[in-house]
């Protein structure tokens, strides 16, 4: 099928292929219902961003799109691709300036049956436990300088160790929670500062 | 003075296009846009002044810098800016300066802001002159 100029070839379903063409280096793949073509897709530049994204040097196998695809930066929103290490360009703009925007799953024991006439009042409860919201602060006393760049080199090890975690959330977290090499020399006083009240909170939390 | 701001379709963030009869009043635009968007169309105080001065290497620069101030005032010292007092931004060959007056106040709890803006951005960003008027489009990233 085609959306305006770009062609989308069937490779399965929920998955289309954009085929290499002039200078793109890689095709590439959107994974997506033919629906959301349909209804999401027809008049957004989101395919486009696809295409430009294939053209970065280095980049290998392919310029992919998650479903959530929708016009970007120079990336579509939802849009992933990983370049050579040796020879391929580092794309900070490439996930805008939400890089750590990150998702949470929990599990409970809770049974749907037994709360789903009371979501509203769940959400409310986890609203007041978790802070969040524009302005969101104070989650946890204020840091000084030094512990906030524990913060940043530990990262969930800091949490665990500081009674905020538990072990098992180790495990679940992405490279265990900490970022080998990190350094904390290279980020600005102004960086620091715009941080250090919002450890521990969800941010304004618009992107939930 | 003639300035304005209209924001503009923007699947994900917060866009708009400025425009003024000059530099001062496109950078006013700028902040009554960024006001806008993170407070809406709430009064607040301006019972309170502070003086700003940076400089930078290109106008848009300077645009994306005094914006990004505006936002880490709020953020990190908890003052909100209401307006500008007074604004002159001085352009040459090398380099751009801002030398403003801003009224605002103290946020207090009861001022209850819409966005959070992470960062006001370059996408997009260029100053046009045309016949004596200024325009940009500016991006928020929320």
């Amino acid at each position: 099928m085609n959306v305006g100029e770009i062609e989308l070839i069937k490779v399965r379903d929920n998955l289309w292929e954009i085929p290499a063409t002039g200078k793109m280096k890689v095709p590439g793949r959107v994974y997506i219902s033919r629906d959301m073509i349909e209804k999401g897709l027809k008049d957004d530049e989101a395919l486009k961003q696809v295409v430009n994204v294939a053209h970065l040097p280095g980049i290998e196998k392919y310029s992919l799109a998650m479903p959530d695809i929708h016009w970007g930066y120079g990336f579509p929103i939802g849009g992933v691709a990983a370049t050579n290490l040796d020879e391929g360009v580092i794309s900070p703009g490439g996930v805008g300036y939400d890089i750590n925007c990150g998702v949470r799953l929990a599990t409970t024991n809770i049974e749907y049956e037994r709360v789903k006439n009371r979501i509203d009042d769940l959400v409310s409860k986890l609203f007041q436990a978790v802070p969040t919201g524009v302005g969101a602060s104070g989650a946890i006393k204020k840091l000084s300088t030094n512990d906030l760049k524990k913060v940043l080199t530990k990262g969930s090890v800091w949490a665990l160790e500081n009674d905020l975690g538990s072990s098992s959330d180790i495990d679940f977290t992405e490279e265990s929670g900490t970022l080998k090499n990190a350094d904390t020399e290279v980020v600005s006083k102004r960086a620091f500062e715009r941080g250090a009240d919002q450890v521990g909170t969800l941010g304004s939390g618009n992107h939930f | 003075m003639t300035k304005s701001y209209k924001f503009v379709d923007h699947t994900a963030d917060i866009a708009a296009e400025l425009t003024g009869s000059s530099l001062d009043e496109l950078f006013v635009a700028g902040a009554e846009a960024w006001f806008v968007s993170i407070a809406g169309e709430i009064k607040i105080e301006d019972d309170d002044m502070l003086e700003l001065e940076l400089t930078a290497g290109s106008k848009e620069e300077l645009l994306v810098t005094f914006l990004n101030e505006l936002n880490y005032l709020l953020i990190t010292k908890k003052w909100l800016y209401s307006s500008i007092q007074s604004i002159k931004i001085f352009d040459d060959s090398e380099g751009c300066e801002l030398s403003a007056e801003l009224k605002g106040t103290k946020l207090k709890d009861y001022h209850q802001l819409k966005h959070e803006i992470k960062s006001v951005t370059y996408h997009q960003v260029e100053i046009i002159e045309k016949n004596g008027d200024y325009s940009t489009l500016i991006v928020f990233d929320i």
